[in-house]
């Protein structure tokens, strides 16, 4: 839009405007043939028309692009919602003068609206669930304690005070008799559900706390944005400021020790509940002889010490096999070794005797034969000299061959 | 100045833009073909249990000819570091002629239970390195860690440096202790023994929720709102639907594991401090002689770069270098920023060292 506007409705037929606006609700339905028509409802044109739209195209039936789709519309539903707010907003401007402490104290105004308005309507206004935070873990700890045979009620909805009474009398009673035992793990049980219930809703109201932080950061930075001369020229732009508004004031929440132990006990106490209704379970399923986590556990674990043992010889097999291996190369490289020695030697013997009988003498390989051939030579060179040294031997008695 | 520079008739032509690519956004969804993942072309060389060690099919006629083995977290699936053609880190180091083998962990079962740090990081890790160094006649080998998987290599090498020639640290938290880190502030009040006493294994699904209240109003918000921008084109919804495919695919963590590693990682911050007892190994990384590459982001809400950056300070390791990439924990892996970034620098990194 032109900057130099400075009063961006003057112009603008608010009625006419409506009039468009309705009609764009319609686009829904034109972007589909096979949908029907969506009534839509005066009071909450954006949402309903979105509701009635997505009622009119889904299929029912669980599939992964629906389902993702369906985050998708909650997303929506949340960012409409907050886009009707700021519209409230930003037509209330149109009415002011351009100043800035005008436009400052109309934004204070407004906003205080928001706060008073969230605070009022704390436990079902559903800007307090833009996001939820609060309810995914209930969904993750429904699921975790789905198992249990046990019906304990709705676990997760807000305890009323006569709830709360009737629950402090049924924990005051003794355990008597036979299963007195019994009576008294089903008291802890009720005991651990409700240190449960009050660390889950301390950890809601630290949460719901957050949104009015970070609608008070988001003010704060609306106005620093006056003096800065700066503008939101989008609903998704607004959207954006409210999403960073409450990751900054979550960011800064979770990084105290307050919340690490909040989320601590939240998390150990249900946890607590979740063992404590785990241990009744399996006593019941022994009693009727049934198998029990316990057992298995045990087989698990015999059989993860067995896989375990299974490898550790696995793997001494391997090295001692490597070792035969090696050492039988080393013995087969010393009987070879041997072997020619041997065969050395034998050649030897049987050259001597050839020589010996020189007439008989048979060349039987071509190395062999030099072999012999040497052999023959030195018999010769080793008679030559013992002939010498005999010669040599004056007056003694020559030996002939 | 008003900040809010809106007419009526513009916010109404907003919402209305929006409204139709809503509606058409769902035609697109339901149009969509199955969501494939992990593209590249591997062969399996060695399974043990749940674990499956692949091999990766060169690109390059010339490989480098130190293989490298990836070695991914525990938690969600390694197709992440191979999502999709042209935004898989694998396909990027295939190309740049890194022969690459990768640890994928599968889905642990109930009876898995009691495996121990040392059953992964002395067992499954090493048996892997043992097949890939007889496979190539080598005694080391290049070792390249993602997210947890980095911190299982850093005990991996200190335990066995012998066998790593070069280490590749990717997003890994060494530091669990640093100012801004808002996962380990979750856990610090935790009573893990009860929770694993009690859970066994931890399902996927509860550390998926952890994950997504780090950022709450944007990963399970803003997100959402945003994905209607691009619903209007098939394959970035395409894409959006491969990364949500991948952030919901989270194996169970397996009981025993988790109690070491939030204990001695997260709660007493045992690498930086020296206490980390793997079997009967206390890990040192002051051990740690070998080149070291480390890899982080800027913008990683799950492991702040403050917590990667104390690896410098803890190892003696003569050749050291970091590289911070400018985008997130996700971001490395699967951005086209990242694919033209970190896959060229690790390989050129690795030649050098060759």
């Amino acid at each position: 839009m032109n900057k130099n506007n400075q009063s961006p409705f003057d112009y603008s037929n608010w009625a006419e405007v409506q009039k468009k606006y309705m009609d764009a609700l319609t686009s829904f339905n034109s972007a589909n043939p096979f949908t029907n028509k969506a009534t839509v409802s005066q009071e909450s044109f954006w949402v309903k028309a979105m509701d009635d739209w997505w009622k009119s195209v889904k299929s029912g039936t669980y599939n992964e692009k629906e389902s993702l789709f369906e985050k998708v519309i909650d997303q929506c539903r949340n960012y409409y919602f907050m886009s009707e707010q700021f519209s409230n907003l930003i037509e209330g401007m149109s009415n002011l003068k351009s100043k800035n402490e005008d436009i400052t104290s109309f934004i204070n105004k407004k906003f205080q609206e928001m706060e008073s308005f969230l605070t009022a309507n704390q436990n079902n206004f559903h800007w307090s669930n833009l996001v939820d935070i609060c309810e995914q873990p209930v969904e993750l700890m429904k699921k975790a304690i789905s198992s249990m045979p046990f019906n304990y009620g709705d676990l997760f909805a807000d305890v009323s005070p006569e709830a709360k009474r009737i629950r402090d009398q049924y924990l005051s009673i003794p355990g008597v008799g036979y299963s007195r035992e019994m009576q008294e793990k089903l008291q802890e049980t009720v005991r651990l559900w409700a240190v449960y219930q009050d660390n889950y809703q301390e950890y809601q109201l630290a949460l719901s706390k957050l949104n009015h932080e970070a609608l008070e950061l988001m003010r704060k930075k609306i106005l620093r944005m006056i003096k800065k001369d700066e503008e939101l020229n989008s609903m998704r732009q607004i959207y954006d400021l409210w999403v960073e508004s409450n990751e900054q004031v979550y960011a800064d929440y979770v990084l105290t020790s307050e919340y690490s132990d909040l989320n601590g006990r939240l998390v150990n106490s249900l946890m607590a509940f979740k063992k404590q209704s785990h241990e009744i379970t399996e006593e019941m399923l022994a009693a009727m002889n049934m198998p029990t986590s316990k057992a298995l556990n045990t087989l698990e674990h015999r059989q993860y010490e067995l896989r375990k043992q299974v490898r550790m010889l696995e793997t001494q097999l391997k090295s001692l096999q490597k070792e035969i291996k090696e050492k039988n190369k080393q013995v087969a490289v010393k009987t070879k070794g041997t072997r020619n020695t041997t065969k050395k030697k034998q050649i030897k013997k049987q050259a001597v005797e050839e020589k010996s009988t020189v007439v008989q003498f048979r060349p039987v390989k071509k190395k062999v034969v030099k072999f012999t051939n040497t052999v023959k030579k030195k018999t010769k060179r080793k008679t030559k000299r013992k002939t010498k040294n005999k010669s040599a031997n004056h007056g003694m008695i020559e030996l002939k061959f | 100045m008003n900040p809010f520079q809106m007419r009526p008739d513009e916010v109404f032509t907003e919402i209305h833009e929006f409204n139709s690519k809503l509606a058409q956004g769902f035609q697109t969804l339901s149009e969509l073909d199955e969501i494939k993942v992990g593209i590249s072309e591997k062969e399996e060389v060695y399974r043990e249990d749940n674990l499956v060690l692949y091999h990766f099919k060169a690109r390059t006629k010339k490989q480098n000819p130190v293989p490298l083995l990836i070695v991914y977290a525990l938690v969600n699936r390694p197709y992440m570091a191979d999502l999709q053609d042209g935004r898989s880190m694998i396909q990027g180091l295939l190309d740049e002629g890194v022969d690459v083998y990768l640890i994928d962990w599968g889905y642990p079962e109930s009876a898995d239970k009691y495996l121990t740090l040392d059953d992964y990081i002395n067992g499954y890790i090493d048996r892997c390195v043992d097949v890939i160094c007889e496979k190539h006649n080598r005694k080391n080998i290049n070792l390249l860690g993602i997210c947890q998987g980095g911190s299982f290599s850093l005990c991996y090498t200190a335990l066995h440096q012998e066998k790593i020639k070069n280490l590749i640290t990717t997003v890994t938290p060494v530091d669990f202790h640093t100012k801004n880190d808002l996962l380990s502030h979750m856990v610090q009040g935790i009573d893990i023994d009860l929770v694993v006493d009690t859970m066994g294994n931890i399902p996927g699904e509860m550390l998926n929720w952890v994950f997504l209240i780090l950022k709450p109003h944007t990963l399970m918000g803003q997100k959402y709102v945003d994905l209607v921008d691009i619903l209007d084109d098939k394959d970035k919804a395409m894409n959006f639907m491969r990364m949500e495919k991948w952030i919901f695919d989270s194996p169970d963590q397996v009981g025993e594991a988790y109690r070491e590693f939030i204990k001695q990682f997260y709660q007493q911050n045992g690498l930086v401090k020296g206490t980390v007892k793997i079997g009967d190994n206390v890990i040192d990384l002051g051990k740690i002689k070998i080149p070291i590459l480390n890899i982080y982001a800027k913008d990683d809400h799950l492991v702040p770069p403050d917590s990667s950056k104390a690896l410098e300070g803890c190892v003696s390791s003569k050749d050291y270098q970091s590289l911070e990439f400018p985008g997130g924990h996700i971001g490395i892996y699967v951005s086209g920023k990242a694919q033209k970034m970190i896959p060229p620098s690790v390989a050129k990194w690795l030649e050098k060292r060759t």
